[in-house]
Protein backbone atom coordinates (compact mmCIF):
# COMPACT_ATOMS: atom_id res chain seq x y z
CA UNK A 1 0.00 0.00 0.00
CA UNK A 2 1.40 3.65 -0.92
CA UNK A 3 0.09 6.78 0.49
CA UNK A 4 -1.56 9.35 -1.69
CA UNK A 5 -1.66 12.14 0.63
CA UNK A 6 -3.22 14.11 -2.25
CA UNK A 7 -6.31 12.56 -2.19
CA UNK A 8 -8.89 12.84 0.28
CA UNK A 9 -7.40 12.43 3.81
CA UNK A 10 -7.31 8.71 4.57
CA UNK A 11 -6.69 7.45 8.39
CA UNK A 12 -2.80 7.85 7.69
CA UNK A 13 -3.19 11.69 6.70
CA UNK A 14 -5.21 11.90 9.90
CA UNK A 15 -2.40 10.21 11.70
CA UNK A 16 0.42 12.06 10.23
CA UNK A 17 -1.36 15.87 11.22
CA UNK A 18 -3.05 14.94 14.45
CA UNK A 19 -1.71 17.05 17.85
CA UNK A 20 0.31 19.11 15.71
CA UNK A 21 0.10 22.21 17.42
CA UNK A 22 2.25 24.70 15.42
CA UNK A 23 4.55 27.78 16.60
CA UNK A 24 2.92 30.22 16.26
CA UNK A 25 6.04 32.92 16.59
CA UNK A 26 8.81 31.71 14.22
CA UNK A 27 9.06 33.84 11.38
CA UNK A 28 9.24 36.93 11.58
CA UNK A 29 7.32 39.03 9.17
CA UNK A 30 9.72 40.34 6.24
CA UNK A 31 8.66 43.69 4.26
CA UNK A 32 10.94 42.73 1.08
CA UNK A 33 11.83 46.36 0.31
CA UNK A 34 12.00 47.80 3.36
CA UNK A 35 14.65 49.51 4.54
CA UNK A 36 17.66 48.12 1.84
CA UNK A 37 19.67 51.69 2.23
CA UNK A 38 20.22 50.62 6.48
CA UNK A 39 23.64 49.53 6.89
CA UNK A 40 23.66 45.77 8.03
CA UNK A 41 26.64 46.60 10.10
CA UNK A 42 24.69 49.01 12.48
CA UNK A 43 22.39 46.14 13.10
CA UNK A 44 25.57 43.91 13.46
CA UNK A 45 26.31 46.36 15.86
CA UNK A 46 23.60 47.15 17.69
CA UNK A 47 23.00 43.40 18.09
CA UNK A 48 26.51 41.57 18.34
CA UNK A 49 27.78 41.71 21.64
CA UNK A 50 24.49 39.91 23.22
CA UNK A 51 24.38 37.23 20.45
CA UNK A 52 28.05 36.59 21.20
CA UNK A 53 27.61 35.78 24.44
CA UNK A 54 24.62 33.61 23.51
CA UNK A 55 26.24 31.91 21.06
CA UNK A 56 29.54 31.10 23.76
CA UNK A 57 26.48 29.85 25.73
CA UNK A 58 25.10 27.20 23.24
CA UNK A 59 28.56 26.15 21.15
CA UNK A 60 31.62 27.53 23.77
CA UNK A 61 33.16 30.96 23.21
CA UNK A 62 35.88 29.20 20.88
CA UNK A 63 33.15 28.44 18.22
CA UNK A 64 31.16 31.54 18.47
CA UNK A 65 32.39 33.25 15.96
CA UNK A 66 32.01 30.83 13.43
CA UNK A 67 28.52 29.87 14.83
CA UNK A 68 27.61 33.73 14.31
CA UNK A 69 29.55 34.03 10.52
CA UNK A 70 27.39 30.78 9.60
CA UNK A 71 24.45 32.91 11.04
CA UNK A 72 25.12 35.89 9.28
CA UNK A 73 25.47 33.83 6.07
CA UNK A 74 22.31 32.57 6.34
CA UNK A 75 20.38 35.61 7.26
CA UNK A 76 21.79 37.25 4.02
CA UNK A 77 21.22 34.44 1.78
CA UNK A 78 17.65 34.30 2.90
CA UNK A 79 16.74 37.73 2.98
CA UNK A 80 18.92 39.95 1.48
CA UNK A 81 20.01 42.09 4.15
CA UNK A 82 19.85 42.06 8.35
CA UNK A 83 18.16 45.39 8.00
CA UNK A 84 15.09 43.86 6.18
CA UNK A 85 14.16 42.04 9.16
CA UNK A 86 11.52 43.85 10.98
CA UNK A 87 12.14 42.38 14.56
CA UNK A 88 15.68 41.60 13.98
CA UNK A 89 16.67 40.78 17.73
CA UNK A 90 14.12 37.91 17.90
CA UNK A 91 15.00 36.70 14.62
CA UNK A 92 18.88 36.32 15.20
CA UNK A 93 18.31 34.50 18.64
CA UNK A 94 16.61 31.84 16.62
CA UNK A 95 18.77 31.92 13.95
CA UNK A 96 21.69 31.31 16.41
CA UNK A 97 19.63 28.18 18.46
CA UNK A 98 19.27 27.10 15.30
CA UNK A 99 22.80 26.91 13.96
CA UNK A 100 23.97 25.52 16.93
CA UNK A 101 21.84 22.43 16.05
CA UNK A 102 23.48 22.50 12.80
CA UNK A 103 27.24 22.77 14.56
CA UNK A 104 26.39 19.97 17.06
CA UNK A 105 25.02 17.67 14.07
CA UNK A 106 27.88 18.11 12.20
CA UNK A 107 30.61 18.50 14.01
CA UNK A 108 29.00 16.76 17.31
CA UNK A 109 31.70 18.09 19.75
CA UNK A 110 30.25 19.39 23.13
CA UNK A 111 30.87 23.03 23.80
CA UNK A 112 34.64 23.97 24.29
CA UNK A 113 35.21 26.83 27.03
CA UNK A 114 38.42 27.24 26.21
CA UNK A 115 41.82 28.83 28.13
CA UNK A 116 39.92 32.12 29.24
CA UNK A 117 37.89 31.14 32.14
CA UNK A 118 38.07 32.93 35.57
CA UNK A 119 39.71 32.32 38.53
CA UNK A 120 36.35 31.70 40.25
CA UNK A 121 35.86 28.79 37.72
CA UNK A 122 32.26 26.25 38.37
CA UNK A 123 33.06 22.82 39.38
CA UNK A 124 34.25 20.17 36.44
CA UNK A 125 30.81 18.49 36.97
CA UNK A 126 28.44 21.15 36.92
CA UNK A 127 30.16 22.49 34.10
CA UNK A 128 30.07 19.65 32.32
CA UNK A 129 26.54 18.83 32.41
CA UNK A 130 25.52 22.17 32.17
CA UNK A 131 27.23 21.85 28.52
CA UNK A 132 25.25 18.56 28.20
CA UNK A 133 22.20 20.49 28.30
CA UNK A 134 20.59 20.36 24.85
CA UNK A 135 21.00 24.04 23.73
CA UNK A 136 16.81 25.02 23.85
CA UNK A 137 17.08 23.73 27.50
CA UNK A 138 20.47 25.53 27.78
CA UNK A 139 19.26 28.28 25.92
CA UNK A 140 16.01 28.34 28.36
CA UNK A 141 17.72 28.03 31.39
CA UNK A 142 20.41 31.30 30.52
CA UNK A 143 17.95 33.48 29.52
CA UNK A 144 15.36 32.75 32.28
CA UNK A 145 17.58 32.59 34.86
CA UNK A 146 20.97 34.50 33.99
CA UNK A 147 19.41 37.05 31.62
CA UNK A 148 16.50 37.63 33.80
CA UNK A 149 14.10 37.59 30.78
CA UNK A 150 10.45 36.84 31.39
CA UNK A 151 9.15 33.64 30.05
CA UNK A 152 7.27 34.80 27.04
CA UNK A 153 10.66 37.08 26.16
CA UNK A 154 12.56 34.32 26.63
CA UNK A 155 10.34 32.13 24.20
CA UNK A 156 10.01 34.65 21.65
CA UNK A 157 13.78 34.39 21.49
CA UNK A 158 14.22 30.51 21.49
CA UNK A 159 10.88 30.26 18.71
CA UNK A 160 8.45 28.26 21.20
CA UNK A 161 5.56 28.77 22.95
CA UNK A 162 6.17 29.74 26.74
CA UNK A 163 4.75 26.31 27.82
CA UNK A 164 7.38 25.03 26.16
CA UNK A 165 10.12 26.83 27.68
CA UNK A 166 8.42 25.72 31.12
CA UNK A 167 8.88 22.51 29.88
CA UNK A 168 12.67 23.02 28.45
CA UNK A 169 12.92 24.35 32.48
CA UNK A 170 11.59 21.18 33.73
CA UNK A 171 14.19 18.78 31.90
CA UNK A 172 17.20 20.69 32.21
CA UNK A 173 16.15 20.78 36.14
CA UNK A 174 15.66 16.85 35.70
CA UNK A 175 19.11 16.65 34.00
CA UNK A 176 21.03 18.59 36.23
CA UNK A 177 19.71 17.68 39.98
CA UNK A 178 22.25 15.26 39.84
CA UNK A 179 24.76 17.60 40.20
CA UNK A 180 23.91 20.84 42.09
CA UNK A 181 22.08 20.62 45.38
CA UNK A 182 21.75 23.40 47.82
CA UNK A 183 23.17 22.65 51.31
CA UNK B 1 11.30 31.13 41.15
CA UNK B 2 12.35 29.32 44.42
CA UNK B 3 15.73 30.39 46.42
CA UNK B 4 16.38 26.89 46.22
CA UNK B 5 15.52 26.32 42.49
CA UNK B 6 18.69 24.73 41.29
CA UNK B 7 18.25 26.82 38.06
CA UNK B 8 19.49 30.01 39.49
CA UNK B 9 22.13 27.64 41.89
CA UNK B 10 25.46 29.83 42.21
CA UNK B 11 27.29 26.96 40.74
CA UNK B 12 25.11 27.55 37.58
CA UNK B 13 25.44 31.06 37.42
CA UNK B 14 29.48 30.18 37.56
CA UNK B 15 29.04 28.48 34.21
CA UNK B 16 27.25 31.62 32.71
CA UNK B 17 29.70 33.66 33.95
CA UNK B 18 32.91 32.08 32.86
CA UNK B 19 31.52 31.24 29.20
CA UNK B 20 30.11 35.26 28.74
CA UNK B 21 33.48 36.06 30.13
CA UNK B 22 35.53 33.86 28.03
CA UNK B 23 33.75 35.78 24.73
CA UNK B 24 35.40 38.59 22.90
CA UNK B 25 33.64 40.72 20.80
CA UNK B 26 32.62 40.03 17.11
CA UNK B 27 32.89 43.22 14.78
CA UNK B 28 31.53 42.88 11.10
CA UNK B 29 34.38 42.56 9.63
CA UNK B 30 35.87 39.70 12.21
CA UNK B 31 32.85 37.25 10.38
CA UNK B 32 33.96 35.09 8.06
CA UNK B 33 33.91 36.25 4.57
CA UNK B 34 34.80 33.22 2.98
CA UNK B 35 31.10 32.39 2.91
CA UNK B 36 29.40 35.45 2.40
CA UNK B 37 26.93 35.79 -0.82
CA UNK B 38 28.44 38.12 -2.71
CA UNK B 39 30.81 41.24 -2.56
CA UNK B 40 31.86 42.63 1.23
CA UNK B 41 34.41 45.03 0.33
CA UNK B 42 31.83 47.78 1.92
CA UNK B 43 31.00 44.85 4.27
CA UNK B 44 27.45 44.75 2.56
CA UNK B 45 26.28 41.80 -0.07
CA UNK B 46 25.93 43.45 -3.94
CA UNK B 47 22.46 44.82 -4.20
CA UNK B 48 22.32 43.07 -7.51
CA UNK B 49 23.50 39.92 -6.33
CA UNK B 50 21.29 40.05 -3.61
CA UNK B 51 18.53 41.38 -5.59
CA UNK B 52 18.73 38.54 -8.01
CA UNK B 53 19.25 36.08 -5.39
CA UNK B 54 16.31 37.13 -3.55
CA UNK B 55 13.95 37.26 -6.23
CA UNK B 56 14.69 33.77 -7.73
CA UNK B 57 14.83 32.81 -3.79
CA UNK B 58 11.81 33.57 -3.52
CA UNK B 59 9.63 32.59 -6.48
CA UNK B 60 11.36 28.69 -6.35
CA UNK B 61 11.02 28.87 -2.84
CA UNK B 62 7.38 30.06 -2.67
CA UNK B 63 6.58 27.66 -5.96
CA UNK B 64 8.14 24.60 -3.16
CA UNK B 65 5.94 25.79 -0.45
CA UNK B 66 2.76 25.88 -2.63
CA UNK B 67 3.49 22.63 -3.71
CA UNK B 68 4.58 21.27 -0.62
CA UNK B 69 1.40 23.00 1.16
CA UNK B 70 -0.60 24.14 -1.32
CA UNK B 71 -1.46 27.38 0.42
CA UNK B 72 0.56 30.15 -1.02
CA UNK B 73 4.27 31.03 -0.19
CA UNK B 74 4.22 31.75 3.22
CA UNK B 75 7.31 31.11 5.19
CA UNK B 76 6.66 27.87 7.65
CA UNK B 77 6.94 28.22 11.30
CA UNK B 78 8.91 25.49 13.09
CA UNK B 79 6.02 22.87 13.44
CA UNK B 80 4.69 23.33 9.68
CA UNK B 81 7.70 22.98 8.23
CA UNK B 82 8.08 19.49 10.34
CA UNK B 83 4.72 19.00 9.18
CA UNK B 84 5.51 19.84 5.51
CA UNK B 85 8.81 17.28 5.56
CA UNK B 86 6.61 14.94 6.84
CA UNK B 87 3.74 15.58 4.22
CA UNK B 88 6.48 15.52 1.65
CA UNK B 89 8.28 11.98 2.63
CA UNK B 90 5.00 10.28 2.94
CA UNK B 91 3.81 11.31 -0.59
CA UNK B 92 3.69 8.24 -2.19
CA UNK B 93 5.60 6.26 0.23
CA UNK B 94 5.41 2.35 0.78
CA UNK B 95 3.31 1.74 3.97
CA UNK B 96 5.89 -1.03 5.97
CA UNK B 97 4.10 -0.93 8.94
CA UNK B 98 0.69 0.78 10.59
CA UNK B 99 1.20 0.61 14.66
CA UNK B 100 3.58 2.30 14.65
CA UNK B 101 3.49 3.97 11.04
CA UNK B 102 6.17 2.97 9.03
CA UNK B 103 7.03 4.14 6.10
CA UNK B 104 9.69 3.28 2.92
CA UNK B 105 9.79 7.34 1.13
CA UNK B 106 10.09 7.15 -2.63
CA UNK B 107 13.40 8.45 -4.04
CA UNK B 108 13.90 11.80 -5.54
CA UNK B 109 12.65 12.80 -9.35
CA UNK B 110 14.26 10.30 -11.75
CA UNK B 111 16.97 11.53 -13.68
CA UNK B 112 16.42 12.47 -16.99
CA UNK B 113 20.13 12.41 -18.05
CA UNK B 114 22.63 10.23 -18.52
CA UNK B 115 24.06 9.09 -14.89
CA UNK B 116 26.64 6.55 -16.31
CA UNK B 117 29.46 9.47 -16.32
CA UNK B 118 28.60 10.30 -12.29
CA UNK B 119 31.31 7.59 -11.12
CA UNK B 120 29.85 4.56 -8.71
CA UNK B 121 26.33 4.55 -7.42
CA UNK B 122 25.89 4.08 -3.84
CA UNK B 123 22.43 2.84 -4.18
CA UNK B 124 20.05 3.26 -0.99
CA UNK B 125 18.17 0.52 -0.69
CA UNK B 126 14.53 0.32 0.21
CA UNK B 127 12.93 -2.22 2.91
CA UNK B 128 9.88 -3.70 0.98
CA UNK B 129 8.83 -5.51 4.77
CA UNK B 130 9.08 -4.07 7.96
CA UNK B 131 11.05 -7.44 8.79
CA UNK B 132 14.10 -5.73 6.51
CA UNK B 133 14.22 -3.18 9.26
CA UNK B 134 16.30 -4.58 12.21
CA UNK B 135 14.29 -4.93 15.37
CA UNK B 136 16.89 -2.87 17.17
CA UNK B 137 15.29 0.20 15.26
CA UNK B 138 11.73 -0.41 16.05
CA UNK B 139 11.74 -1.24 19.55
CA UNK B 140 8.34 -0.46 21.67
CA UNK B 141 8.41 1.17 24.78
CA UNK B 142 6.18 2.45 27.46
CA UNK B 143 7.84 5.01 29.61
CA UNK B 144 6.49 8.19 28.16
CA UNK B 145 2.98 9.09 28.08
CA UNK B 146 2.67 9.57 23.74
CA UNK B 147 5.25 7.57 23.01
CA UNK B 148 4.61 4.50 20.77
CA UNK B 149 8.15 4.13 19.79
CA UNK B 150 11.46 5.09 20.96
CA UNK B 151 14.65 4.87 18.82
CA UNK B 152 16.82 2.86 20.85
CA UNK B 153 19.79 4.62 19.61
CA UNK B 154 18.11 7.94 20.04
CA UNK B 155 18.56 8.32 23.66
CA UNK B 156 16.13 11.57 24.30
CA UNK B 157 14.51 12.05 21.10
CA UNK B 158 10.90 10.60 22.08
CA UNK B 159 8.51 10.05 19.18
CA UNK B 160 5.39 11.56 18.65
CA UNK B 161 2.51 9.48 17.44
CA UNK B 162 2.05 11.82 14.62
CA UNK B 163 4.73 11.24 13.05
CA UNK B 164 5.78 8.22 11.20
CA UNK B 165 9.22 6.41 11.04
CA UNK B 166 10.92 6.69 7.83
CA UNK B 167 13.13 4.30 6.54
CA UNK B 168 15.55 6.11 4.04
CA UNK B 169 17.69 3.26 2.92
CA UNK B 170 20.61 1.11 4.06
CA UNK B 171 24.27 1.25 2.36
CA UNK B 172 25.59 -2.09 2.03
CA UNK B 173 29.29 -0.53 1.64
CA UNK B 174 28.91 0.95 4.81
CA UNK B 175 26.47 -1.84 6.37
CA UNK B 176 24.41 1.94 7.26
CA UNK B 177 20.90 2.13 7.60
CA UNK B 178 19.54 5.74 7.66
CA UNK B 179 15.65 6.14 9.72
CA UNK B 180 14.11 9.33 10.77
CA UNK B 181 12.09 9.37 13.22
CA UNK B 182 9.90 12.47 14.02
CA UNK B 183 10.37 13.39 17.90
CA UNK B 184 8.27 15.46 20.61
CA UNK B 185 11.38 18.47 21.67
CA UNK B 186 12.79 17.80 24.68
CA UNK B 187 15.47 19.52 23.29
CA UNK B 188 17.57 16.80 22.66
CA UNK B 189 15.91 15.92 19.23
CA UNK B 190 17.54 17.44 16.84
CA UNK B 191 20.80 15.19 16.64
CA UNK B 192 22.18 12.56 14.24
CA UNK B 193 23.23 9.56 15.94
CA UNK B 194 25.57 6.96 14.64
CA UNK B 195 25.65 3.74 16.73
CA UNK B 196 29.26 3.54 17.63
CA UNK B 197 31.59 0.63 17.99
CA UNK B 198 29.44 -2.42 17.90
CA UNK B 199 26.17 -0.67 16.20
CA UNK B 200 27.34 0.26 12.89
CA UNK B 201 23.98 1.10 11.93
CA UNK B 202 22.57 4.25 12.78
CA UNK B 203 19.24 6.46 13.01
CA UNK B 204 17.99 10.45 12.54
CA UNK B 205 15.30 12.28 14.76
CA UNK B 206 14.27 15.51 14.07
CA UNK B 207 12.33 17.19 16.78
CA UNK B 208 8.97 18.45 15.92
CA UNK B 209 9.85 21.59 17.38
CA UNK B 210 13.33 21.87 16.51
CA UNK B 211 13.04 21.47 13.09
CA UNK B 212 14.42 24.63 11.20
CA UNK B 213 15.85 22.35 8.24
CA UNK B 214 12.93 22.28 5.65
CA UNK B 215 12.18 23.23 2.97
CA UNK B 216 15.59 23.54 2.26
CA UNK B 217 15.14 26.03 -0.82
CA UNK B 218 16.61 25.29 -4.04
CA UNK B 219 20.22 23.43 -2.72
CA UNK B 220 19.51 21.22 0.31
CA UNK B 221 21.53 21.70 3.83
CA UNK B 222 24.39 20.46 3.40
CA UNK B 223 26.48 17.04 5.01
CA UNK B 224 26.66 15.76 8.30
CA UNK B 225 29.58 13.19 9.48
CA UNK B 226 29.51 10.49 11.40
CA UNK B 227 31.61 8.52 13.28
CA UNK B 228 31.43 5.05 11.91
CA UNK B 229 32.60 5.78 8.24
CA UNK B 230 29.33 7.87 6.75
CA UNK B 231 28.02 11.30 5.43
CA UNK B 232 24.91 12.04 5.39
CA UNK B 233 23.57 14.58 3.10
CA UNK B 234 20.55 17.08 3.30
CA UNK B 235 19.02 17.80 -0.14
CA UNK B 236 16.07 19.44 -1.31
CA UNK B 237 13.15 17.74 -2.64
CA UNK B 238 14.37 19.03 -6.30
CA UNK B 239 17.38 16.70 -6.01
CA UNK B 240 17.58 13.65 -8.33
CA UNK B 241 21.18 12.71 -7.89
CA UNK B 242 23.75 13.51 -5.04
CA UNK B 243 27.61 13.06 -6.16
CA UNK B 244 30.28 12.94 -3.78
CA UNK B 245 34.14 13.24 -5.13
CA UNK B 246 36.68 12.71 -3.05
CA UNK B 247 40.31 14.11 -2.97
CA UNK B 248 41.58 10.85 -4.09
CA UNK B 249 39.84 11.26 -7.14
CA UNK B 250 36.91 9.04 -6.13
CA UNK B 251 33.14 9.39 -7.33
CA UNK B 252 30.57 8.72 -6.18
CA UNK B 253 26.36 8.90 -7.20
CA UNK B 254 22.56 8.53 -5.19
CA UNK B 255 19.46 9.02 -5.85
CA UNK B 256 18.34 10.40 -2.16
CA UNK B 257 15.46 9.42 -1.03
CA UNK B 258 12.90 11.83 1.19
CA UNK B 259 15.61 14.46 0.63
CA UNK B 260 18.71 12.23 2.28
CA UNK B 261 21.33 10.44 0.83
CA UNK B 262 24.17 8.41 3.08
CA UNK B 263 27.23 7.49 1.56
CA UNK B 264 30.87 5.94 2.72
CA UNK B 265 33.08 8.62 4.51
CA UNK B 266 36.99 7.68 4.46
CA UNK B 267 37.89 11.31 5.64
CA UNK B 268 39.47 14.29 4.24
CA UNK B 269 37.30 17.02 2.22
CA UNK B 270 34.54 15.95 -0.09
CA UNK B 271 33.00 18.21 -2.75
CA UNK B 272 29.34 17.12 -2.93
CA UNK B 273 26.75 18.16 -5.41
CA UNK B 274 23.41 18.05 -5.79
CA UNK B 275 21.34 17.58 -9.16
CA UNK B 276 18.25 18.32 -10.45
CA UNK B 277 16.32 16.16 -12.90
CA UNK B 278 17.77 17.24 -16.19
CA UNK B 279 21.33 17.04 -14.54
CA UNK B 280 21.71 20.50 -13.32
CA UNK B 281 23.73 21.68 -10.43
CA UNK B 282 21.28 22.93 -7.57
CA UNK B 283 23.49 22.13 -4.07
CA UNK B 284 27.22 22.23 -3.72
CA UNK B 285 28.90 21.83 -0.61
CA UNK B 286 33.01 21.57 -0.20
CA UNK B 287 33.25 19.59 3.43
CA UNK B 288 35.16 17.78 5.71
CA UNK B 289 34.20 15.49 8.68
Amino acid sequence: MRLNLQGSPDRFHTLLTRNEKFLDNVQPNIDPVCDRGVNDEAVWRKHSEELVRYASILVGPSDAEDLLSAVVVRVLAAKGSLSALEDARPYLFRAVLNESKNHRRQFRTPPQIGEAVLPDEPRPEVLKAAMALPPQQRAAVYLTYWKDLPIRETASLIGCRPGTVRRYLVLARRHLKEVLTYE
Amino acid sequence: MSKTDILDHPELRKVWDTLESATRPVEWDDLDTLNMPGPRATGRPNGVWVAVVVFVGTLVIGALTWQLSGNGAQPLAAGEAAAAYFSFASEGALVLGEDPLILQPAPGPEPQFDTSALGTEVPLVPASTVADIPNGFLATTDNSADTAVEAPLVEHCVRTESRPILHIGYVSEIDARLLIYGTVSDGRGDYIFDGGPGLPQYAVAIACDGFSGYPHGVSGHGAGFGNSGFMNVEVSPLTSVVTVSTNEGERLWQRPVAGWALFPYKGGTVTIDALDAAGSVIGHWEQSG
